[in-house]
């Protein structure tokens, strides 16, 4: 016998452990939409006169906030470009590039792709090749970020949207605890970013409050055509090692990651007080970006590759 | 209590069946997490939930990797 939707009857699509429901399309729907909407109000991420900028891989996360964001975009008369990093990861960035491509010509947004091997002008494939003592994700992430907010700032955007879901939130929280780093706990959230400056681009991240679960099944009921692959460097993260604890920790007592979200945000203005500092942020010497240090992280892990743009 | 063939990440796998089963009774035998994989019952996106028959087609599916 079908599983029934709680609120309509329906056939049930989703069931959803940590409210003991289950939503047909329509309803699973309109829940998820309603709770990226009120994540963007209640946090202020859009305002009139911004300009965003969405950060899209082609994952089923980015390419379902493109989605949404186009329309609170458009209600709000507030301009939107995508943004698309290729890694160089063969086999794996080509496929979700072109979803990514996809997705912006039917929605009508401006599609810009900026390359790890023209910006850095190093891929990931590359990197993984060198035997150095950090992890590819590492490399990764810092060079991903640098591109990211430096193109955005090129292009007069001041908020970056990124399709971080409540799982990335719940692992980020918990792997700042493991790793005893508080401080950068204390720079974490929804929305603002790191630092406050005109040469930093605001994050933004409305898909906060969603589980990578939920974001899937969305991507799915709206036919968005997103491929399930895998990174073939994510194994390789810690955070992978605490998405699995998370997940197990969860399905055994749904609600998990939302109480690691929703805890972290009720110590978020206590840490912020203690951790942070304060500092004017300096130029990097070498590459002129923002830097908490004379060298920046890109250009201090570039070295460390012994490879010079 | 008999066998049921499963679709999962694309290849089949044999799981045990008694009529009553649920989707997420295949999960739990294939060490597969709710929330990292997804059901299809005949084609169709289903809450993991639904209970099986012996002629369901059943496909299961990974659908969070990070990266």
């Amino acid at each position: 016998m079908a599983v029934r939707c709680s609120k309509c009857n329906g056939t049930a699509v989703i069931y959803l452990p940590y409210g003991n429901e289950n939503f047909c399309k329509k309803h699973f729907v309109d829940s998820f939409e309603r709770r990226v909407r009120r994540t963007v109000r209640e946090f202020r991420m859009i305002r009139k006169g911004d300009r965003i900028g969405a950060a899209v891989s082609g994952g089923k996360d980015s390419v379902t906030m493109l989605h949404l964001l186009r329309g609170i975009c458009d209600s709000m008369r507030v301009p939107l470009v995508a943004l698309s990093v290729d890694e160089g990861i063969e086999g794996y960035r080509a496929r979700t590039l072109q979803v990514a491509k996809e997705n912006c010509r039917k929605l009508g947004v401006e599609h810009k792709i900026l390359s790890f091997k023209k910006e850095i002008g190093i891929t990931v494939d590359e990197i993984a090749e060198r035997e150095e003592r950090m992890r590819t994700c590492s490399y990764c992430g810092v060079f991903r970020r640098w591109i990211l907010n430096k193109a955005a700032r090129e292009m007069g955007l001041n908020k970056l949207a990124v399709g971080h879901n409540l799982d990335d939130a719940a692992q980020t929280i918990l792997m700042n605890f493991l790793r005893n780093e508080p401080f950068r706990l204390a720079r974490f959230g929804p929305s603002g970013g790191i630092i406050k400056h005109e040469f930093f681009v605001d994050r933004i991240k409305p898909l906060m409050r969603i589980p990578e679960r939920e974001s899937a099944v969305y991507s799915i009921i709206k036919g968005m055509d997103i491929r399930f692959g895998r990174c073939p460097y994510a194994h390789e993260a810690f955070r992978n090692k605490v998405r699995c604890f998370l997940n197990d920790l969860e399905e055994e007592f749904p609600g998990t990651k939302f109480r690691v979200f929703n805890s972290f945000m009720s110590v978020r203005d206590v840490l912020g007080e203690k951790f942070n500092t304060n500092e004017t942020p300096m130029k990097c010497k070498q590459c002129g970006e923002l830097s908490s240090q004379e060298v920046c992280m890109r250009c201090r892990m570039l070295e460390e590759l012994k490879f010079e743009k | 209590m008999g066998s049921f063939k499963v679709k999962l990440n694309g290849k089949y796998a044999k799981v045990r069946w008694k009529n009553g089963m649920r989707i997420i009774d295949f999960m739990h035998q294939l060490c597969v997490n709710r929330e990292t994989h997804l059901a299809k019952k005949n084609g169709r996106l289903v809450s993991e939930l639904e209970e099986v028959s012996a002629k369901d087609r059943i496909e299961i599916f990974g659908v969070v990797y990070g990266g």
